[in-house]
């Protein structure tokens, strides 16, 4: 599989899904970037109007156009990327901020990145948070931090095959986060989606688990309707980790239509 | 009939007023930037300003089906402030390059100092760099004279005439603007200003060409059906409903059409992509339960 970091593969998947018009104009910036930095002020905001947000193949599979691009203005920048993303991420909108979060994750060492990724996992913004949440982001977190992020995923309903990094070996300690997450929603008579069994499972919480099997049987019948689909949920999504239902689910459908009124 | 907002302060109104809207018609809107109703005290102010007025306003509008756009500036009641001015110029072209930024503005006079003649001279030249059309408010005080001088700085500054609408019109200044080759705004208050009866004598005499019709509401007394309430007016006082729609829907159409980033999609294209504003969503960081 080509490396993340391979930069004319980058420029081949981007101009590949781009707008008309949208692989020269990139060109153009690049190169008046590598002439004068300070253009990618006034030229990464419109990324997305000239090059498109198509989904992007091979490595960059889960980025859009407008993120590869944004990444390689930056790449043009060169050595100064690093005093130019905290002004980029500040004065962005989330297309923006979102590219500076991509683009963290294949551009070199960075002394400023860690704090935009902690501002994008203090907004409710499952775009962003997705974003701040790859391997530079992860790299960049205390495990409690890492853990956090984990949960407002959870919260925002944000799949959590879209946050591989922040997933991957999960302390006993994010286990029993999800599973106290589980009581308190089987208490309330509501759904919970699969994902989080798979990282209960990993260090299971007898204490809470027992608490939600304790609920299967409760007087409240809605209770016991979402301790019994709770743990349905679980036989299935501990057999079959990571597939269907998960799987092929983006931020794109997030959203949020429903929250009106 | 579908209704375009050409001015809307709706940073400073409630959701029920985007709701209000959608109800009689409104499709689409530009919120220009202006002052807060008191006075900002550093350029951080400005940020975050502009900062709504490209994620949290467009998605606001959009959960009620209203395509949302800006036109960014420094006010011109604020190009009188030493204490940030020059770096709030040097923050617009940032802004002045984002998606749905449709024009430049508000810009133009308030009390027609020097500090003013040079914001508004240095903003328009940002028009023509950016190809965006702009939008000019015209002062309450001393409002013939200012509008005067006002397209003379537009005559001055090479910008096309046509990319220029100049606001807050009445029946003193209306011709001369449209002899210029600008088009005419007319904000529609309450009770000053100008009201629906008085535009609908002015469309009469002056004709429908480059004329446009907003309610400017913000954080004062105005009333954000006031688009609507025009077009009743006018289609009461006999005109067809071409007339009508062309002042209330395709003239402003035209005008915005010139920066070529006006989106008529009633939101859609802000809703599909998920953005929670640009930092936050209503849902306070839980979606609602099913």
């Amino acid at each position: 599989m080509t490396s993340r970091t391979d930069w004319k593969a980058l420029a081949e998947a981007v101009r590949a899904v781009a707008r008309p018009g949208g692989a020269e104009w990139l060109d153009r910036a690049v190169l008046d970037i590598v002439i004068e930095p300070e253009r990618v002020r006034t030229a990464f905001p419109a990324v997305t109007r000239e090059v498109g947000s198509a989904g992007l193949g091979g490595a960059w599979s889960d980025w859009t156009a407008d993120d590869g691009g944004r990444a390689m203005l930056l790449h043009a920048v060169g050595d100064a990327f690093d005093g130019e993303i905290g002004d980029l991420y500040r004065f962005g909108d989330t297309a923006e901020r979102r590219g500076v979060l991509r683009s963290l994750d294949v551009l070199g060492p960075s002394a400023s990145g860690g704090a935009l990724v902690r501002d994008a996992l203090r907004t409710n913004d499952p775009q962003l948070v997705v974003a701040a949440l790859g391997h530079f982001g992860v790299s960049c977190l205390t495990h409690a931090e890492r853990d956090h992020g984990v949960m407002k995923c959870v919260f925002m309903e944000v799949p959590l095959v879209l946050v591989p990094a922040a997933t991957a070996a999960p302390r006993p300690e994010l286990s029993r986060m999800l599973a106290g997450f589980v009581v308190e929603r089987v208490t309330a008579g509501r759904a919970v989606h699969p994902d989080v069994w798979p990282l209960i499972d990993a260090n299971p919480p007898t204490g809470e688990l027992d608490a939600v099997l304790a609920m299967t049987s409760s007087d409240v019948p809605e209770r016991a309707a979402a301790a019994r689909a709770a743990l349905a949920l679980r036989s299935r999504a501990t057999s079959n980790a990571g597939s269907e239902g998960i799987a092929g689910r983006g931020v794109a459908d997030l959203a949020p239509d429903d929250v009106a009124g | 009939m579908p209704l375009f907002e050409p001015h809307a302060h709706m940073s400073s109104r409630t959701t029920d007023d985007y709701e209000a809207m959608a109800a009689v018609g409104v499709e689409a809107l530009v919120e220009p930037a202006f002052w807060l109703g008191q006075p900002r005290s550093s350029v951080g102010s400005f940020v975050d300003y502009f900062n709504a007025l490209v994620g949290w306003e467009r998605y606001r509008a959009a959960l009620f089906d209203i395509s949302h756009h800006c036109a960014i500036a420094l006010n011109p009641k604020e190009a009188n402030d030493p204490g940030f001015r020059d770096e709030v110029l040097e923050l617009v072209p940032r802004y002045l390059a984002k998606d749905r930024v449709v024009a430049v503005g508000e810009i133009g006079y308030d009390s027609m100092t020097a500090a003013e003649d040079d914001a508004f001279a240095r903003q328009l030249a940002m028009a023509i760099d950016h190809g965006l059309p702009a939008l000019v408010h015209t002062p309450h005080r001393d409002k013939l004279v200012g509008t005067r001088r006002t397209i003379d700085v537009v005559r001055e500054s090479g910008i096309a005439p046509e990319m220029v609408v100049v606001d807050h019109n009445n029946e003193l200044t209306a011709r001369e603007v449209l002899e210029s080759g600008a088009w005419a705004a007319f904000s529609i208050y309450p009770s000053t200003k100008m009201d629906e009866a008085r535009l609908v004598r002015l469309v009469g005499e002056l004709g429908p060409e480059r004329i446009i019709v907003n309610s400017a509401v913000d954080w004062g007394r105005s009333d954000p059906l006031k688009v609507h309430k025009t077009a009743e007016a006018l289609r009461a006082a006999g005109f067809d409903d071409d007339v009508v729609t062309q002042v209330v829907w395709a003239n402003p159409v035209a005008f915005f059409s010139q920066s070529g980033r006006l989106v008529l999609d009633r939101g859609a294209a802000v809703k599909r992509s998920g953005e929670g504003s640009g930092g936050n969503s209503i849902e306070r960081g839980e979606r609602p339960a099913d």
